[in-house]
């Protein structure tokens, strides 16, 4: 055996044993969300929840009648308000200073075949003078140990500070389409990291958060199954050939699974966020508008760059409007980097 | 998104970005840590601990250096811990059954030969401690120099030497005895 042959053998043995297609990231994920050790203060590797998946920002004092909340939720859950679970589940978490108090409560949760949506409430006391600032990492998973990650364009916030009471809102929605046995009911369990900033210590590193502590929620939310559609149709505009397989029309978002003829245009630096302006006409009426689109994976997995197929959701409800359908696609744009893909690509196809 | 942008991205609270680093390295860990621990679970559990040790660690991680080796380095001394837990060495002059080795040129019984050959191999390679046969999977499978090696493993140039030159002859004459 010479040295050739030595590396040949490796790279045969590790290619037999470990295919390309090979995946284990859902796994680090549930690693990832089942780790619950985060100390109740002190300074973490907290950068991460600066994410917080907050999309849409929300205006402080702007004021809304829906749920008594500050923040008005996305058309699709709006739809579905006379179906929401209220949970009302309040938890308090100890807090050191500049905190002197922190409660988190869950409001209401949905549940249907494309979504899993949750409400959220952080409120307490803080040292007037601290400038504190917060932020949640909201993780779901049920009962099976299932992942839910979150939709894209989902997540809404809102905050208010009135001396040394403070109250943050949130709204997140968790893909769901994984779920294909239509349960009756889902039982799950929430986390919101808690974690906030202070003036002191945002002058000395933008980025470094505060752990403010866990808080852990088990509830029970009705399952509202949707209706599937197998469509299997294909349009092109330039050199993008899209194909609907099949339309999810779901209570309060309406997801198509589709497959792209070349993904290279979407997988830009920042290749999540690509948005479609869709529009839905049906029997020749317009029933949606410009509704933001996002991709995220198939069946519940998270979307990586360079996937051809992948889901397409759109934030509104569409249940009950059978007859001829046309779904338009009109073009793709990235909310980041403002990149473009031009074209415009329908779909028509009929809903009994 | 490259390397430094998914690391940017984790490390401002962007989950994606370390979606963007698994996806691109998850294979390529799971390759190496199997070769050194020898089994396909346990690397898959080397590989899933390493990424979680980059989700928890990235506050850490100077972004402005490679990342590529400072992960693979969590990833090498993950199986090499892990390989060392359930090895038992064996000595040079085992009974190994390599009688077949003696000559290996093909004939009407070649694919069968060929299997044989390389579960010797295998074996030969599964025989020499974890830190040897680390080197060994460095050097041919990720095509490493032995400075990169050293580097990998923060051991001496030296040391590397030794252990590919020790780890060979151990090969040769696992492979070539009786």
């Amino acid at each position: 055996m010479n040295e050739k042959q030595l590396q040949q053998f490796l790279r045969e043995r590790a290619q037999k044993e470990i295919p390309n297609q090979m995946d284990i990231r859902q796994k680090v994920y549930e690693q990832i969300g089942a780790t619950k050790t985060r100390k109740p203060t002190g300074r973490l590797g907290l950068r991460r929840v600066a994410a917080l998946v907050v999309l849409v920002m929300v205006s402080a004092t702007a004021v809304y009648a829906w749920q008594q909340s500050r923040i008005q939720p996305d058309p699709g859950i709006q739809a579905v308000q006379s179906q929401v679970a209220q949970i009302d589940q309040t938890q308090s978490i100890a807090v050191e200073e500049p905190l002197t108090s922190l409660n988190v409560t869950v409001d209401y949760a949905y549940a249907d075949s494309n979504r899993v949506t949750v409400a959220y409430e952080m409120t307490g006391t803080a040292a007037a003078d601290a400038g504190v600032q917060f932020f949640s990492n909201p993780l779901l998973t049920d009962s099976d140990g299932q992942p839910y990650y979150w939709l894209p364009t989902s997540g809404q916030w809102a905050t208010d500070v009135q001396g040394e009471t403070f109250t943050y809102e949130g709204i997140m929605s968790f893909d769901a389409s994984m779920l294909t046995n239509n349960p009756s009911v889902l039982n799950l369990t929430l986390t919101i990291q808690v974690a906030y900033t202070t003036a002191e210590q945002r002058a000395e590193d933008q980025y470094a958060m505060l752990a403010g502590g866990d808080a852990i929620f088990n509830f029970t939310v009705p399952f509202n199954p949707g209706q599937t559609v197998e469509v299997a149709q294909s349009a092109s505009a330039g050199d993008l050939s899209i194909e609907v397989q099949r339309v999810v029309i779901a209570p309060s978002l309406t997801r198509l699974d589709v497959c792209l003829s070349d993904a290279t245009p979407f997988a830009v630096d920042a290749w999540p966020d690509w948005e479609s302006p869709v529009s839905v006409d049906v029997n020749g009426q317009r029933v949606a508008t410009d509704q933001r689109a996002g991709f995220t994976g198939l069946h519940g997995e998270p979307l990586t760059p360079d996937a051809t197929c992948r889901s397409l959701a759109i934030p509104t409800s569409l249940v009950g409007q059978t007859g001829s359908w046309v779904i338009t696609l009109n073009g793709f744009q990235n909310r980041e980097s403002g990149q473009r893909v031009d074209g415009t690509w329908s779909f028509t196809f009929d809903v009994n | 998104m490259n390397d430094q942008q998914a690391v940017a991205r984790l490390q401002r609270g962007d989950i994606k970005g370390l979606d963007a680093l698994m996806v691109r390295y998850q294979v390529k860990a799971l390759r190496t840590a199997y070769l050194i621990t020898q089994d396909a679970t346990l690397a898959e559990d080397v590989v899933q601990d390493a990424f979680v040790n980059v989700y928890r660690s990235i506050d850490s991680f100077d972004d402005q250096r490679p990342f590529t080796p400072w992960f693979m380095r969590i990833v090498v001394n993950g199986a090499i811990r892990t390989a060392r837990k359930g090895q038992q060495l064996l000595p040079l002059d085992e009974d190994l059954d390599l009688d077949y080795l003696i000559d290996p040129a093909p004939g009407p019984d070649d694919g069968v030969e060929s299997a044989e050959v390389e579960a010797a191999i295998w074996a030969a390679l599964g025989a020499l401690p974890a830190e040897r046969r680390a080197v060994i999977v460095l050097k041919y499978y990720l095509e490493m120099n032995e400075s990169e090696i050293a580097d990998q493993l923060k051991i001496p140039v030296g040391t590397v030497k030794s252990r590919l030159h020790t780890a060979k002859r151990q090969l040769r004459t696992m492979l070539q005895e009786t």
